[in-house]
């Protein structure tokens, strides 16, 4: 197996039907796909959401990433095969709101401002106190 | 990607490593820390993972793909499946009712509308429509998510056969038997999703029948409670990396991620580093504490800097103190154990759990947790409560019901500090001295990829090797001297080859059973009696050995190599292989002139082709042949290159 690392960052809007896409394609296997809420700094309501980790090459290749740039009607043809409804402007669309990198998720998190646990709300207790 | 190590564990990983295994029994017998494990889990419901062990680890959630041991040469695999071991992976009851077809009862199968299935001859028989549909199928049903089963049956087909089907398009586990074949097949899936394993026949030839027969079918479940993740992005790596830098040997500038820990910094040479980013300053060779934060680590290298380390700090590491990295894909394991390296962002492995109240335990490459948990039944995640949270890099995990004594407990946590892969028995399996060395090195093979032997260096160090080509295992002694060699493995089958051109070897020379090659050609006193394992095919010794006792050669060698100043004193007669070699006997023995005779005779008698040295060399003290062997003799100077027999 020709296994490629990709972290790929999504806006919250897009996960459900990103994840539907790649449903369509693999099944079962994307259903645990963008289930990792992200948030921006200073924010408490998630804005995007998360998938790090090996993905199959043949997968890989499809999507853009640094230099390559991925084989967008490819994708369509198969999504196509599958009856998923979705034009070439929609899904150029979503893949161009999706961030692609071969980096670990830490480091794409950080370059884009967002981390995995919202801000901490003050204190209930502390407050009363105080 | 975080690698923080979880703060509070304590650091018990870090014990000297079979030191730390066994334990004296009353009667003076040891049992490996794994044995005693085992004793406890008996008879309790229990969950056991060991990332140690490769042959419980898959790359898919269905469990077709192994995964290969990391640093070589591939990324590091990602664990889809990895099985639990709480029951020793022992086979369930055949769950398949009349799986020989001895009565008309197909009560376990049902068949697809337009395929009829039927008992002819003690064989399962099934039959499509053709005119309908251009396969034939039948399901098996009685299976549940969360379990792996073996199945296994024989078959006969006429077109291609049979996949076993998850229910959703891109999930489906196949695996296609040729048309037009008869055999057997066996083979192991793990059930993730609804589904049902699904026998169909497809293909048929343009004139014959959509019809194939089954006999034998059996489905077992492979019992424990084992972890999988469908998603590709959610599977946890394998890897056995602890050093950050790449290209160690001869250090270049480059950056790594840290997070806020200590690190230990460790090279050679006149060189410099210079630390910038998340630490600071500059240090030449020896080995120095450095306290990150959290971000990018700048080394800037100056001048030669050979051998460098950077990895967390772990106080009383039993570790070697130098893992050598190529790159990301290319690293050394020996003496590294594995870990599963958790993302802490989605990676995530699940099981179907049974109820278990009392404790749970997990190794890390940081120490040992382990404590009381309450695990429902139903769907669990056993290494962490999600995937954002625990313990990033686990090297074992236990889960075991009821209280434990406090000796249980003891065992426990040290079963999992085992810092090693496999069970190594309490005795050595092979060893030898060292006299005057300040270096060894030795090639060795084991006789699988996932069984290890461990090698005790006698100063205090250890490195576990694992493989079935050759493997070098080498070390340089901080002070010239004198030592005793370990080698420790599961049994005496785990140790194939010993390949050595090194001198200063000495002591008795005892091979274990498994022994199929050895070869030290080296400045060598080993002594002891002569006793070759069964199986052996090539033995070489040279040097000033002293071996003693009678020659007997085991059937199926081909080299045997046997010089100093040894004093066999006879030969038992033994058939030969028919594609020998080399025998080469000198030194002191007593070999009379009926046992040189003997040989000769085998020999000749063995026939076949011989290769590569072509040379039979009988010389020494032994005694020279009669008449009784002229016609070998004449038949093998035929044959031979070299036949020097007095």
């Amino acid at each position: 197996m020709n296994w490629q690392h990709r972290t790929l960052i999504i806006p919250i809007a897009l996960a459900e039907p990103a994840r539907a896409a790649c449903m369509a394609l693999t099944g079962s296997a994307s259903e645990g796909l963008f289930t990792t809420l992200l948030y921006p700094e200073g924010g408490t309501e998630a804005t995007h959401a998360i998938s790090s980790g090996y993905i199959a090459g043949e997968f890989a290749d499809l999507l853009p990433c640094g230099d390559q740039p991925g084989g967008i009607e490819a994708l369509l043809a198969m999504l196509a095969g599958v009856d998923f409804p979705i034009t070439t402007d929609e899904l150029a669309g979503m893949l161009a709101m999706i961030d692609i990198s071969d980096e670990d998720a830490d480091t794409a998190m950080a370059r884009l401002g967002l981390s995995l646990d919202p801000p901490q709300a003050p204190d209930e207790g502390e407050d009363a106190n105080s | 990607m975080k690698s923080a190590i979880t703060p509070g564990i304590a650091s018990v990983i870090e014990r000297p490593i079979h030191r730390g295994v066994y334990r004296p029994l009353a009667g003076g017998r040891r049992k490996s820390i794994s044995a005693r494990f085992a004793d406890i889990l008996k008879g309790r419901t229990a969950i056991a993972y060991d990332p140690q062990d490769l042959t419980t680890l898959f790359q898919d959630a269905a469990g077709t793909l192994p995964v290969y041991r990391p640093g070589t040469g591939l990324v590091d695999p990602p664990v889809g499946l990895m099985l639990d071991k709480g029951q020793g992976l022992e086979l369930g009851p055949e769950l398949v009712v009349n799986g020989g077809f001895d009565t008309s009862d197909l009560s376990s199968f049902i068949a697809h509308a337009d395929t009829s299935m039927s008992v002819v001859g003690g064989r399962l028989y099934l039959k499509a429509d053709k005119d309908k549909k251009i396969y034939a199928s039948i399901f098996f049903r009685n299976i549940e998510i969360g379990k792996r089963y073996l199945v296994s049956f024989d078959y006969e087909t006429f077109g291609y056969l049979y996949y076993f089907r998850q229910p959703s398009s891109g999930s489906n586990v196949n695996i296609v038997i040729p048309k037009n074949t008869t055999g057997s097949f066996s083979g192991s899936v793990s059930i993730t999703s609804p589904v049902e394993i699904y026998f169909r026949a497809i293909d048929p030839p343009a004139s014959g029948n959509c019809d194939w027969f089954l006999d034998n079918i059996s489905v077992r479940e492979i019992k424990g409670y084992h972890a999988y993740q469908t998603t590709p992005p959610n599977r946890p790596p394998l890897s056995g990396r602890y050093n950050l830098l790449t290209a160690t040997e001869t250090l270049s500038t480059q950056s790594v991620t840290t997070v806020a820990t200590n690190y230990t910094l460790k090279f050679e040479g006149a060189g410099t580093v210079t630390l910038s980013g998340t630490a600071t300053g500059t240090y030449s060779a020896g080995t120095h504490t450095i306290t990150c934060t959290a971000g990018t680590l700048t080394c800037t290298v100056a001048g030669g800097v050979t051998k460098a380390d950077l990895r967390v700090k772990r106080d009383g590491s039993s570790l070697p103190a130098y893992q050598a990295v190529v790159d990301a894909n290319n690293y050394d394991t020996a003496g590294f154990p594995l870990f599963l390296k958790r993302d802490k962002v989605d990676d995530v492995l699940t099981c179907v759990a049974p109820a278990i109240t009392g404790s749970q335990g997990m190794g890390s490459t940081g120490g040992v947790v382990l404590g009381p948990v309450i695990i429902p039944a139903g769907e669990y995640t056993p290494l962490s409560e999600s995937a954002t949270t625990g313990i990033p890099e686990i090297t074992r995990y236990v889960a075991i019901d009821g209280a434990l004594t406090a000796s249980e407990r003891a065992v426990v946590e040290r079963y999992l500090s085992v810092p090693s892969s496999g069970v190594f028995a309490d005795e050595p399996v092979f060893s030898f001295g060292l006299t005057g060395v300040a270096s060894f090195s030795f090639a060795l093979r084991t006789k699988a990829d996932t069984a290890p032997v461990l090698i005790d260096w006698g100063d205090g160090t250890q490195s576990t090797h694992a493989g079935t080509t050759d493997q070098t295992a080498s070390h340089t002694y901080a002070v010239s001297g004198t030592y005793v060699v370990k080698v420790y493995g599961a049994d005496e089958s785990v140790l194939t080859k010993f390949s050595t051109g090194a001198g200063g070897m000495s002591g008795d020379l005892v091979m274990p059973a498994g022994m199929t090659y050895f070869l030290c050609s080296g400045s060598n006193t080993l002594s002891g009696t002569l006793s070759l394992p069964s199986g052996m095919t090539y033995f070489g010794c040279t040097g000033s050995t002293t071996l003693s006792g009678t020659l007997s050669l085991p059937a199926g060698m081909t080299y045997f190599l046997c010089t100093g100043f040894n004093t066999l004193s006879g030969y038992t007669p033994s058939e030969k292989a028919n594609n020998q070699q080399r025998f080469h006997l000198a030194g002191l023995n007593t070999m009379s002139s009926t046992d040189v005779d003997n040989i000769l005779i085998d020999y000749a008698a063995a026939g076949g082709t011989w290769v590569v040295s072509k040379e039979i060399t009988i010389q020494g003290n032994a005694a020279n042949r009669t008449s009784d062997s002229d016609a070998a003799y004449a038949s093998l100077a035929a044959k031979l290159t070299t036949l020097s027999v007095d």
